[in-house]
């Protein structure tokens, strides 16, 4: 059994943990989150008889007042850096976030997702900067933790990154 | 630079070395030779492996002093061990196959032994007043009973031991304590890695300074750091100070065999698999007190083996006495059992019982059970079965003591002699009788009746002689008319008695002496005689119906009581015989 350390990112309030909550059955608290700054889940995926397990690092959403312990990425194997797709500010400091722990990801592949897809009456992401965000080597994936959309195949999508050779 | 400085510079270090070559032989001399053998052997690789396994048995006997060389070779005899099981497992199984059994039969002592401790333990648990004050602090503060006597028993015990790569704070290895319920290892790594983070981060502590100890109520989870990998043990109780030296090999030794690994360690556990044993020696378990010898638990063991025993002889003993009972109950004429349940509290039995049948009680006293404290409920019946519709009957009809009475079928035979009441009451009766269709009398007889043919037979045996061809009684006749004078009394009054009428004849006979005429007068006259003499002797005839009727006739020598051939062949024939006939052939019943 292969095992694999994933961080998720993003500032507050972005969805993170209910991404997470969406894609695992919990064990831990959410009380870690918010005492210790982390809180750890697992799920396995089968990929083409492969079977691999996600350990899932949701970190706290980095805000004025907190910042994201470059520390617990140490180690991470890949990471979703997590935006909501209906606030602007949150693409553009997750992005921050990303440039400050560059160090600390530099060569760990991720995926950008842009969650609350399901708001799309309110969403603020236009699509030249998500093309943009693109040409610069991200892979944007739109999600919706509240539905479901999208979940799955984030996840997936990173995993399969992980054990490609 | 042209071509003519570049050739005097070659001419030039062409000269200087062979000057250093003269100069190396002359100060090496013949060494030169032995250097340049040496430089050979080194550049070759197949000198240098001859060189090598020339003198590798040596290298490994000296190295093999110390523990590092075993170390070091692990991995790889393992994974030689592992491609050549994986190729062909019959020549590892061959030389395998002699240190099988008794490593077998050592891991089944281990484990008996194990057992044994485990069931002293569970007896002194079970049966002490320790237990029983445990049990009663079990039962005031809710917690479980093993958890109580882990408590008071436990000096410590590593209930888990994980191995957690430093870098990823994946899970490399995990091992658990029997009976102990486990958390999922890798969220369990992967936080222990946090906290370890968030102290270092929060109390900015140096990279060197790492989390030893955490402890919360009786578990203690203590921390062993190496630099690839940390261990990590959750401790129940108090751990004593060599379980960290104990850690600290092990960190040691994990590192010593699994250092490539760990350092490429990209999330594959099975590169650790063989870890497993390493980890292992740090579960070590300690109780407060010794064990106890193994003889009260086998002592104890031996004496519930002979009660198991006794109660079983018992309970096949008890079972073959209600057998016994069922079929005794099944035989018997009037019991129909419905149910008996011996295991019951109490052992009780149902059925039905004609009152006439035999007390269950008693039978069941027979089988060797005893009846006190079984519970019995008979509901009464009328069985028809023949034995107890003949045991009723005579119950009902209650014959005389000379009265036989038998059933065939559903007729009831009566047999013997009984006074007509008896009869005729017997036949109203045999009617309500189950069981009984007819009763049948033809095999009675009544008293008188008896008397009468008693009379009969004693008057016809009487012979009245006659002196020669005369009508003169023989000498000695008397005694004879007088009790044949009595004899026709009593069949007189019997037969009054009885309502029968009697008719005596009285037949004259002669010899064939004399013509026929004659000899019918002769007899006639002879009968006559007879009749005079018997009323001189007492006779008194009724002459009535019932009662008895005296008729006289002369036959002369028409029957004859024997052929003539002899003289007293002649005198017997001269004779009166006596003839008793019933006016009403059958006899009354």
């Amino acid at each position: 059994m292969i095992k694999k350390k994933i961080c998720m990112l993003g500032t507050s309030a972005v969805g993170k943990t209910s991404l997470v909550r969406r894609y695992v059955q919990g064990f831990f608290s959410e009380q870690y989150l918010t005492t210790i700054g982390v809180k750890i889940d697992k799920k396995t995926v089968d990929l083409d008889g492969q079977a691999l397990t996600l350990v899932l690092w949701d970190l706290n959403g980095e805000d004025p007042f907190q910042r994201v312990a470059a520390s617990y990425l140490r180690g991470a194997a890949g990471f979703l850096l997590v935006a909501d797709g209906t606030r602007r500010l949150t693409l553009e400091g997750a992005l921050r976030l990303h440039e400050r722990l560059h160090d600390a990801l530099e060569g760990v592949p991720g995926v950008l997702v842009l969650n609350k897809a399901d708001l799309t009456a309110s969403w603020a992401i236009e699509p030249a900067r998500i093309e943009a965000l693109q040409r610069e080597g991200w892979t944007v994936r739109r999600t919706s933790a509240k539905t479901g959309m999208g979940v799955e195949e984030a996840f997936e999508h990173l995993a399969r990154r992980l054990l490609a050779p | 630079m042209d071509a003519d400085d570049r050739t005097r510079e070659a001419e030039d270090r062409a000269a200087r070395e062979a000057a250093m070559a003269e100069l190396r032989s002359l100060l090496l001399g013949p060494e030169q030779q032995t250097l340049d053998d040496l430089r050979r052997r080194l550049d070759d690789p197949a000198l240098r492996a001859e060189d090598v396994g020339a003198v590798l048995a040596e290298a490994f006997a000296i190295a093999q002093r110390d523990v590092h060389l075993a170390e070091a070779l692990a991995p790889t005899v393992e994974q030689a061990l592992h491609r050549s099981v994986q190729r062909d497992p019959e020549p590892v199984a061959d030389a395998l196959f002699p240190v099988m059994g008794p490593a077998i039969r050592r891991a089944i002592t281990h484990a008996l032994k194990g057992v044994m401790q485990s069931f002293n333990q569970a007896l002194e648990h079970s049966l002490s007043w320790r237990s029983l004050r445990w049990r009663l602090e079990a039962w005031r503060t809710g917690r479980p009973f093993a958890e109580v006597v882990l408590q008071h028993t436990l000096a410590y015990r590593v209930e888990q031991v994980f191995l957690i790569h430093r870098e990823t704070g994946l899970p490399l290895q995990h091992v658990v304590a029997a009976e102990v319920p486990t958390q999922d290892a890798d969220l369990v790594s992967g936080m222990l890695s946090a906290i370890q983070r968030f102290l270092q981060d929060s109390f900015r502590m140096e990279e060197d300074d790492r989390l030893e100890s955490l402890e919360m109520g009786d578990l203690t989870v203590w921390i062993e750091p190496g630099p690839q990998a940390v261990l990590a043990c959750v401790i129940r109780g108090l751990p004593p100070s060599e379980l960290r030296e104990t850690m600290q090999e092990i960190v040691e030794a994990v590192h010593r065999q699994y250092g490539r690994v760990l350092a490429g360690f990209d999330g594959d556990e099975e590169t650790m698999a063989g870890s497993r044993p390493l980890l292992e020696r740090a579960l070590l378990v300690q109780y407060t007190e010794a064990p106890r010898s193994g003889r009260w638990a086998w002592g104890v063991l031996l004496l519930l083996l002979l009660a198991g025993a006794v109660w079983i002889t018992q309970a096949v003993r008890q079972h073959q006495r209600w057998d016994a009972f069922r079929a005794a109950v099944a035989a018997e004429p009037g019991l129909v059992l419905l149910r008996a349940e011996p295991s019951g509290r109490p052992p009780h039995v149902e059925g039905l019982r004609d009152p006439l049948a035999r007390d269950p009680a008693q039978l069941l006293q027979a089988a060797g059970v005893s009846p006190d404290g079984v519970v019995m409920r008979w509901v009464p019946f009328q069985s028809a079965d023949s034995a107890l519709v003949l045991r009723r009957a005579v119950q009902v009809l209650q014959p005389p003591p000379d009265v036989t009475l038998r059933l065939r079928g559903t007729t009831l035979y009566a047999e013997g002699e009984a006074p007509p009441g008896w009869m005729a009451s017997a036949r109203m009766l045999a009617r309500v009788l189950p069981g009984v269709s007819t009763l049948d009398t033809t095999g009675l007889t009544t008293p008188a009746e008896r008397r009468l043919r008693e009379l009969q037979a004693r008057i016809e045996a009487v012979q009245v002689r006659f002196s020669g061809r005369t009508t003169r009684l023989a000498p000695g006749q008397d005694a004879v008319l007088r009790d044949l004078a009595e004899a026709l009394t009593a069949l007189d009054a019997t037969a009054r008695e009885a309502g029968r009428g009697v008719v005596v004849t009285v037949t004259g006979h002669t010899d064939a002496t004399a013509s026929a005429e004659v000899n019918r007068q002769v007899s006639r006259q002879r009968a006559e005689r007879v009749v005079a003499a018997l009323r001189r002797a007492g006779l008194r005839v009724s002459n009535t119906t019932p009662g008895l009727r005296i008729e006289v006739q002369g036959v002369g020598a028409d029957h004859p009581a024997r052929p003539e051939r002899t003289p007293d062949d002649q005198a017997a024939n001269r004779r009166v015989s006596f003839d008793v006939r019933f006016s009403d052939t059958s006899i009354p019943h």
